[in-house]
């Protein structure tokens, strides 16, 4: 039996996010744990995994963020079948990187990125992993064994569940994923990244509390410098890196304020063209087809049936995301009603 | 009188930019010093302090990089009118920053003056070039002056040097405000104005002449203000003498690293927010560019491509 674990913090995201993939891919007889979170993410998984392991024909525990939903409808199938080709396997995710040196995985080489982050600021919109479409995926996009996988989806085996448990001493929140990897690398078993997909609905903003963050990877360096390979290692004697990394702390801090700055130049561009595409002649002298359009489009919405109500596939998300981009013009410029008839046929075709 | 200098690193940029910003502050009686490069701005500009300092009725330096172009005539009136008042200022410009954590000046309070970028990237423009830090507005005393615009008071002339050792001379306009902080002088961010015509970014990723001249500049000032002051020394920092190897130092090193990547997800969590923002503008560019009606109207706007490029050429 494949059991299925939530903490949580907000029952309207768990409803609907995690408890939808939930339902898609539990099987009649999984076990569904909706715990709600006490004290840190560390004490509400260990909870979580004492009762778990109370659990009768446990194959797999899979413990999920709120915010993530599971799309792979043969989810439960899949991972049966990677615990049941390696026993040695202890933790199954699908985002996972080699060369982890401290709680920043994504600084290493990430092998597997089979998830779309799709977050709600700006009029909301996705971005997408590596790994996410398997026929355009990157060519290093690859299952098998890593040092680590990110905690928004994590599948542990019995064996896990029963014997280790998340270290409260690391912090509130980060570095929990890390640090459990290393545990159970550390007790001999296997790390695993498997392409089933998932979409994490979360913020653009993505390390929150970047000061709890940065206690808790220094908090995992120390906890496991010498204790297991690369964690916390470099090049240079320690004095050269750390003001090494303080420069490139102080880089960082520039080229984000080079990302920031270079948006509000390009905004200006994209004003000035659609403000001079806008004020052209040929746009003004075609305003009467566009608006004969628009009216055929309004008619058409309003005396054909209704549209379908049945929840979207991801694949269809993109089509979705052209038809709200769409939606972005109204608001913008009282003159643009053409444009947005225009807009909305595009998406329906 | 008040000197104008510098050093002509870009000939062309000089013409444009620095050259019509100094003939429009620089009055009847001001020496203007116009120096050939060498490989390091630190070397470049103690140079004109020499040349400068020969001067016995000097009564400040305006060093201009090449492409700032000042815009405001009366710079000459602003910076007398302050060393005048409080002659213990001796370092000034159009921006700068009050207790820079480290050598990166933008790490502390940001302080500007009317300081506009004029960029060539995506098609040109302008944008207030200290915008995404959020300055402060001048007048303003700071610790530490960003060096487009660098204006020194005699007495700065006369007893200070740019540190030559900086590769490059990255962060010598850091170093000299330090210098002067340290001798009990005051650094300030004038009201003026000035435009600088360059790049969008601020250093290049890549750029290893400037993360070694943070290092050294870290190692030369980290504490030497004390708690309070710029580069104040981490509460982890190790005592003098501590061997490179020690506990504190490899302490020190994890946590370094730990924000390293704190302020490169943060950097990211930026690129997002500013391409998801730019993404409606985009579709909207996109809509019109793919509609019908732009389609059949191309021809008309081949034309009077056509026809203005003629018009140019003729």
């Amino acid at each position: 039996m494949i059991a299925f674990a939530v903490s949580i913090t907000d029952w309207s995201t768990y409803e609907r996010c995690a408890r939808r993939g939930i339902r898609r891919v539990a099987e009649p007889d999984s076990a569904i744990l909706e715990r709600p979170a006490t004290g840190s993410i560390f004490d509400s998984y260990n909870a979580i995994l004492d009762e778990a392991a109370e659990l009768a024909d446990l194959e797999a525990l899979v413990l999920l963020h709120q915010d993530t939903e599971i799309v792979d409808d043969d989810f439960c199938g899949r991972l049966r079948g990677v615990l049941s080709s390696d026993p040695e396997v202890g933790v199954v995710g699908c985002v996972g990187a080699l060369d982890v040196r401290s709680i920043a995985w994504w600084e290493g080489s990430v092998r597997l990125a089979a998830f779309r982050h799709r977050y709600p600021e700006h009029g909301g919109g996705f971005l997408d992993g590596f790994s996410w479409d398997h026929a355009t995926g990157s060519p290093y996009s690859r299952e098998g064994d890593v040092e680590t996988v990110d905690g928004f989806l994590l599948c542990l085996t019995p064996r896990v569940v029963r014997d280790i448990r998340f270290d409260p001493s690391i912090g509130r929140f980060h570095g929990y994923d890390f640090d459990f990897c290393l545990q159970v690398r550390e007790a001999g078993m296997k790390v695993r990244a498997v392409g089933f997909r998932a979409i994490h609905h979360h913020s653009l903003n993505l390390v929150s509390d970047l000061d709890g963050w940065v206690e808790a990877n220094v908090a995992v360096v120390r906890k496991w410098y010498g204790r297991m390979p690369r964690v916390g290692v470099g090049p240079g004697r320690w004095r050269q890196r750390a003001r090494k990394a303080a420069a490139e702390r102080d880089l960082a801090v520039a080229m984000g304020y080079y990302y920031e700055i270079d948006a509000l130049a390009r905004g200006q561009d994209l004003e000035r063209a659609i403000k001079s595409a806008l004020t052209s002649i040929g746009w003004r002298l075609t305003g009467p087809l566009r608006a004969t359009k628009h009216l055929a489009y309004v008619a058409r919405k309003l005396f054909s049936p209704g549209v379908s109500q049945r929840e979207q596939t991801p694949e269809e998300e993109g089509e979705e995301r052209t038809a709200r981009s769409g939606s972005f013009i109204e608001p913008r410029s009282g003159r643009l009603p053409e444009t947005v008839g225009e807009g909305e046929r595009t998406a329906s075709s | 009188m008040i000197a104008f200098g510098c050093v002509v690193e870009d000939r062309v940029a000089v013409e444009y930019y620095a050259a019509p910003g100094i003939e429009r502050a620089a009055e009847a009686n001001s020496e203007v010093h116009l120096i050939g490069a060498t490989r390091n701005r630190a070397r470049n500009w103690n140079l004109l302090l020499d040349l400068a300092a020969r001067n016995e009725a000097l009564e400040a330096l305006v060093i201009v990089h090449p492409h700032a172009q000042i815009t405001d005539p009366k710079l000459c009136e602003r910076i007398r009118a302050v060393l005048a008042s409080e002659p213990d200022v001796a370092v000034m410009g159009a921006a700068g920053a009050r207790c820079p954590a480290s050598p990166a000046w933008w790490t502390g309070t940001v302080v500007s003056a009317d300081v506009r970028l004029r960029y060539q990237e995506h098609g040109g423009g302008e944008l207030p070039r200290w915008a995404p830090f959020d300055p402060l507005p001048a007048p303003s005393d700071v610790d530490v002056v960003e060096g487009s615009l660098l204006i020194l008071s005699a007495w700065a002339v006369r007893n200070l040097r740019f540190d030559e050792r900086l590769p490059a001379g990255h962060g010598c306009d850091v170093d000299l405000s330090l210098q002067a902080r340290e001798h009990g002088k005051r650094a300030r961010v004038i009201d003026t104005s000035v435009t600088f015509h360059g790049g969008l970014e601020l250093v290049a990723e890549d750029d290893y002449a400037w993360l070694q001249a943070h290092e050294l500049l870290a190692d030369k000032w980290e504490g030497a203000f004390g708690a309070d002051g710029p580069l104040a020394p981490a509460p982890d920092t190790p005592k003098p003498g501590e061997a490179d190897n020690d506990e504190a130092w490899r302490d020190r090193a994890w946590r370094a690293e730990a924000e390293r990547e704190a302020a490169r997800s943060a950097a990211h969590t930026r690129q997002l927010h500013a391409n998801a923002a730019l993404r409606p503008l985009e579709a909207q560019l996109q809509e019109i560019e793919r509609s019908l009606s732009w389609r059949l109207t191309e021809p008309l706007r081949r034309l009077n491509h056509w026809r203005r490029r003629r018009r140019a050429l003729a």
